[in-house]
């Protein structure tokens, strides 16, 4: 057989082994790109606050920026905290004193608008997302300009407003408030598998309750009313105090992962 | 000729299979200290507070179980004797608690430590029989005493008592290396459990810019006399203090300076001085 | 004599060509075969220390367009290169089933002195071979696996080595100019009578970059001299590179989709690089009695500094432009020897040394000024690899011949590590040393049957020794360990040759490359790594002054944890080089000559990250130019389809909007590859 022949032949028996080694290779990286969906909602209070006092909600709007599911675990959670290596990882250095680390980003959206949270519930579909485990999520809440402002009872430059009654053994205030603070709220609790069939739904509630858990409604007492008869809410109260740190806590943006349809 | 290079051949692969052969695992062993650092032993001075306080400790009862050592995917090496209460006061230098012999000289990547509630089977480490008693009769993970000193607002003392399980676990040291590398041979590699006492007074749980305070903590004296005890600090919301300080992150339920402070108990942990863990209740 | 002994004699008389040659090294043999050897291109064994060692003339392929010298490698089965950050900085290796990166799993050497990096901050053994004139590159060797008890640190994959000659002896005088304002211009002068060891060269060459940022420019000059001393042969090399870069860095595929960001358009303009390289290297060989062997000398000075951004503001509002920096001085032996202990058995041996004194940096630094704001790495790093290996060769059978090896590899490491320690402490992180052994086995068995025929079956274990700023103190250093087996097929015709092969690669602590930190890590929990592959290859020359070359290579990586597909990794790469070059007639008397070739490559699909695949891309280059008398005057087409094609990709999160607000979840980012390119050249060999 001459030489010609023999290069040929080595050729075809190299593409049947490369064949054969195709088939019993692995079939991917792992993971896929996909989309989520979630639903974003005020949760009323159903019971008096922790300081026993009855809030009754007539607005409550917040200006939200953008919305992020991470892998990095929440910290002050009753839960193993896990390695957030990854194949591609964003690296964050541990701080001084609670350690939270956002790790990989698995989905994110701009939301840009004023949300009335005792509207309807709201929908956001097709978020980018990619596979894997959620562990938390950061809100980025920022004070609306009068475009975003535009239509809502909300007045530019605010984050977040409420207006509502707050009653305890027969004492009635009727209040609202407005704050022009940022918030990023970082490291709240959001477990879920995200799929690849891009069913993978989260619900995100906005706990009112929390918001004015700690607030003491009696410390407007001394405040006259405006002409409307409700109180606005002196820049220095302790109701502010109040509404300021359960905004900016992540524990009262409660997301859960709904269950997969036919579940 | 021939014969020479035979017999040249057969030492040859006689003192290859020999080196092969001695080349097992080596092993040392871990020196398991604990220690509260110049914080503890000494003092922690004003300049690391933002008000002017400075703490000085006059106890720092720790209970110390769950040590243990492992390397992923590779062996694991625990610290024998249950759970133990020391004391970090009196600790000039760093305490050794424990030896852990025949470790394979590697690196553990897996380094985890649990302050934990005392219980009736624990024992005392450098204690004495009355911390012990004080530590069970609490079910405490972590007892304090000390007192504040302000060159304004005088002196507070305090004296408390925490309970819950708190484990710290993926230890990384100051390099960010996770871990011990324990070498071969009879010195003891040391593996140090760091606790920060200066993290009972910052003033945020999920806040890199976080600062040691006292303030509000001595303002909370309500009875004035001079000894702030948690009952009193669980008086002190929040809501009281100006919005920058005692900032919750995303931790639930934390509403007092009470719950504050206990919540802080759970990131004390550290490894080998500067090195960080994960925390987790249990 | 019986045909055994006549077998066992020729065999032993290759076998010792074989074993000196590598031994000697390989300068030698190719002056004394310019005469004697018009052709052999890819071979198996037949002159080689490894049963899958081939060697590769490179300069019978000279009509196909290429790059530079690294370009060479491309030549050889399995290799493809990348050079996805602007030409300047050290390609990118892919090979077997390895995203070798900058050359962590291959060990490369020229003229005789190692060429990766130990410890470089932008990759574990960083080779850069810019510095290699191509025109006195004469062979290229390259081990593919871990089979050679020679080969040391780096050796996961392949091995490499250049030897530098010029068979063509007198003056060369050769420039270039083409698109994209590329010129290059180098002389060769390889005085008459001397050996083909001996010449001088230089180059210089600059270009604008096919596209914005992209410009470079380069200069290099090496200089060789080998005589005969009596029982010695000397040889000494000299060599000085300096090449500086632009790169235009990744593009964001989303972004380029909406037109946001042009498909060669830079969106960090002030990514690039610096890049050094000086070097000298003296060898000795020689005979004493049935001994021969050699020692060799060598010390490199390197400077090294890159700025990349992959991305954009992600991390930091400031900027994540990072910039590395790494310069060593290094030095070393190398020296062997092989002695007939029997009538079948020989002894080969050696002893190597190498020591590294470096430092490096690595520091984020602000998109606007430049100016640093976070150093990530500040680290002198001290790096000692003394080695001892040993080979006994075995031919109890004619057509039977046995190798076992032993290679053991001390290395040791002082670390002074500037960096601060972590909790806000200003205390560096201090000193550390580590130390570890590494043994190394290697054995072959080579069949011999028919008359071209053999099968060659091997097993060898290497190592990849640790990036030094992750050891802590004391630590055994944790090598990266490779086991490799390997089953080849070869032919040997007198017109053509040709192998096929299989191999199965288990590498316990693999790398893969985070464009996020810029960093090659190991992944936490998903260390381990296995490659099976095939890979054949073959050598035609039907007719005077034609050559083919094809290769093929199929692997596939995969995690052991998982199961899953390592990313990055070229599945298949296919490579036809046909070059022709003959005299083809005369004019007035004067000879004329004719020179073409066309070389093409097929990457085969690359898996990236969430499941994703890269496409397969075909580049085509061609070349001709025709002779006449002493003047050369040629074109050289690169990509010759303009095929636009993505080089680097990659799949992680960026974001290029330094406002706060963008999407963090990781999307396709590529690098652009090369166009079409056209070069005009002329050339004077007197």
């Amino acid at each position: 057989m001459s030489d010609k022949r023999w290069v040929s032949w080595s050729m075809v028996a190299s593409a049947f082994a490369m064949v054969t080694v195709f088939h019993c290779g692995p079939v991917s990286t792992g993971g896929a790109r996909t989309s989520i969906q979630a639903s974003l909602r005020g949760a009323t209070p159903t019971g008096p606050t922790s300081a026993g006092w009855s809030v009754t909600y007539e607005q409550a709007l917040l200006s939200v920026d953008s919305l992020r599911w991470n892998v990095g675990e929440p910290v002050f959670e009753a839960r193993l905290r896990q390695r957030l290596f990854r194949a591609i990882s964003i690296g964050t250095a541990f701080a001084h004193p609670g350690h939270y680390s956002p790790g990989d980003a698995l989905a994110d959206t701009s939301v840009l608008r004023v949300l009335d949270l005792m509207g309807p519930t709201v929908q956001l579909t097709s978020i980018t997302a990619v596979t894997g485990t959620s562990n938390s999520a950061t809100l980025t809440l920022r004070p609306a300009d009068a475009a975003r402002a535009a239509g809502t009872t909300l007045s530019a430059g605010n984050t977040v407003r409420v207006q509502g009654t707050a009653a305890k053994a027969g004492a009635t205030v009727r209040f609202r408030m407005e704050l022009a603070d940022a918030f990023d709220i970082a490291g709240t609790p959001a477990h879920g598998e995200i799929r690849a069939d891009g069913t993978t739904s989260f619900a995100i509630a906005v706990d009112l309750g929390l918001w004015l858990d700690r607030a003491d409604f009696s410390t407007l007492a001394m405040v006259a009313p405006a002409m409307d008869g409700v109180v606005d809410v002196p820049a220095d109260g302790q109701v502010r105090n109040a509404l300021f740190r359960g905004v900016s806590n992540g524990s009262a943006y409660r997301v859960t992962l709904l269950p997969a349809s036919g579940q | 000729m021939m014969k020479t290079s035979k017999k040249w051949l057969q030492s040859g692969c006689v003192a290859l299979l020999v080196g092969l052969g001695a080349c097992g695992a080596p092993v040392g062993s871990i020196d398991v200290r604990a220690w509260g650092e110049e914080f503890v032993a000494n003092e922690i001075p004003a300049s690391e507070f933002e008000d002017g306080w400075g703490v000085q400790f006059s106890k720092f009862l720790v209970h110390v179980s769950g040590v243990r050592f492992a390397a992923t995917g590779g062996p694991s090496y625990s610290l024998t004797g249950g759970g133990r209460v020391f004391d970090l006061k009196p600790a000039a230098q760093a305490l050794s608690i424990g030896t852990i012999s025949m470790v394979e000289a590697r690196r553990l990547d897996d380094v985890r430590f649990e302050l934990s509630e005392a219980t009736a089977s624990s024992t005392v480490g450098n204690a004495s029989a009355s911390d012990l008693m004080v530590m069970q009769g609490g079910r405490y993970a972590l007892y304090v005493e000390g007192t504040a000193s302000h060159p304004m607002r005088g002196t507070r003392s305090f004296r408390w008592g925490f309970t819950g399980n708190t484990r710290f676990s993926n230890c990384r040291d100051a390099s960010s290396q996770p871990g011990l590398v324990v070498t071969s041979g009879t010195a003891a590699t040391p593996g140090q459990l760091t606790f920060h006492a200066d993290h009972l007074f910052y003033d945020g749980l999920q806040n890199p810019e976080a600062k040691l305070r006292f303030d509000a903590i001595a303002s909370a004296d309500r009875n004035m006399d001079m000894m702030v005890t948690l009952d009193e600090l669980a008086t002190v919301d929040l809501t009281t203090l100006p919005t920058g300080q005692y900032t919750t992150g995303s931790a639930r339920n934390v509403n007092t300076l009470r719950d504050y402070v206990t919540a802080l108990v759970t990131t004390v942990g550290h490894w080998n001085g500067e090195g960080h863990c994960d925390e987790a209740h249990f | 004599m019986t045909r055994g002994s006549l077998t066992r004699t020729k065999y032993a008389l290759c076998a010792a060509y074989t074993l000196l040659a590598p031994a000697a090294g390989a300068q030698a043999r190719a002056g004394r075969e310019a005469s004697e050897s018009q052709g052999a291109t890819v071979r198996g064994r037949a002159t080689s220390g490894s049963p899958t060692e081939q060697t590769i003339a490179p300069q019978e392929l000279r009509a196909v367009p290429r790059g530079g010298a690294p370009d060479l490698l491309a030549l050889a089965p399995g290799f493809f290169l990348s050079s996805h950050a602007g030409e300047g900085k050290a390609h990118q290796f892919f090979l077997r089933g390895f995203d070798a990166q900058h050359g962590q799993d291959v060990e490369f050497s020229v003229g005789g002195a190692p060429v990766n990096d130990v410890s470089n901050a932008h990759g574990q053994g960083y080779a850069d071979l810019n510095y290699v004139i191509p025109e006195v590159v004469d062979r290229l060797t390259v081990i593919e696996g871990p089979y050679d008890p020679h080969q040391g640190d780096f050796a996961v994959a392949a091995s490499a080595r250049m030897d530098l000659a010029v068979r063509d002896r007198g003056v060369l005088v050769r420039g270039q100019y083409g698109t994209y304002d590329a010129m290059r211009a180098v002389a060769v002068w390889a005085p008459r009578g001397a050996s083909n060891e001996t010449f001088v060269a230089g180059e210089l060459g600059r270009s604008n970059g096919w596209g914005p940022s992209r410009a470079s420019q380069r200069a290099a000059a090496m200089a060789q001299y080998q005589r005969e001393l009596g029982a010695f042969t000397v040889r000494a090399l000299l060599q000085s590179y300096a090449g500086s870069w632009q790169s235009a860095g990744v593009v964001r595929e989303p972004d380029f989709l909406q037109g946001i960001q042009g498909f060669f358009e830079a969106r960090d303009p002030q990514q690039g690089g610096f890049s050094a390289r000086h070097g000298a290297v003296i060898e000795a060989r020689f005979r004493h009695g049935s001994t021969t062997g050699s020692i060799r000398a060598w010390l490199t000075r390197r400077e090294f500094r890159a700025r990349e951004n992959y991305t954009g503001f992600a991390l930091d509002p400031r900027g994540d432009r990072y910039e590395q920096t790494y310069s060593a001085t290094s030095f070393g032996l190398d020296a062997e020897a092989r002695q007939p202990l029997l009538s079948w058995l020989n002894l080969r041996g050696g002893a190597f040394a190498r020591h590294d004194v470096t430092t490096q940096s690595m520091q984020r630094e602000r998109f606007v000024d430049a100016v640093a704001y976070q150093r990530m790495i500040d680290a002198d790093v001290n790096a000692t690899d003394i080695a001892l290996w040993a080979e006994l060769e075995a031919r109890p059978l004619s057509w039977l011949e046995l190798r076992a090896g032993l290679r053991g590899d001390g290395l040791a490491f002082q670390i002074d590590d500037r960096i601060a320690r972590s909790g806000g402490a200003m205390e560096p992180r201090g000193r550390r040393d580590a130390q570890g052994i590494h043994l190394g086995p290697k054995a072959s068995a080579r069949l011999r049957f028919a008359r071209d025929w053999t099968l060659d079956l091997a097993y060898g274990k290497g190592f990849r020794s640790p990036q030094a700023t992750t050891l802590g103190q004391g630590e055994n250093a944790p090598f990266a360990t490779v086991h490799s087996g390997e089953a080849a097929l070869r032919f040997n015709g007198a017109r053509g040759s040709a192998s096929v092969s299989g191999y199965l690669t288990h590498v316990d602590r693999d790398l893969v490359f985070d464009p996020v930190l810029g960093q090659n890590l190991t992944i936490a929990g998903a260390e381990a790594t296995t490659r099976v592959g095939a890979s054949a290859n073959a050598r035609l020359a039907p007719v005077r002054g034609l050559v083919l070359l094809a290769s093929a290579t199929y692997a596939r990586a995969s995690f052991d944890a998982t199961g899953r597909a390592v990313p990055y990794v070229p599945s298949l790469v296919a490579r036809l080089d046909a070059a022709f070059d003959r005299e083809i007639g005369r004019v007035r008397g004067v000879p004329v000559a004719l020179s073409a070739g066309v070389g093409a490559s097929l990457i085969g699909y690359r898996e990236l990250p969430f499941s994703e695949r890269s496409e397969p891309v075909l580049l085509v280059d061609a070349g001709a130019s025709v002779r006449v008398s002493v003047v050369e005057v040629g074109v050289k087409l690169r990509n010759v389809f303009d095929a636009r094609w993505r080089d680097g990709q990659f799949n992680y999160s960026s974001d290029w909007d330094a406002a706060p607000g963008g999407s963090r979840v990781p999307v396709r980012h590529f690098t652009a590859g090369r166009p079409f390119t056209a070069d005009f050249t002329v050339g004077v060999q007197l």
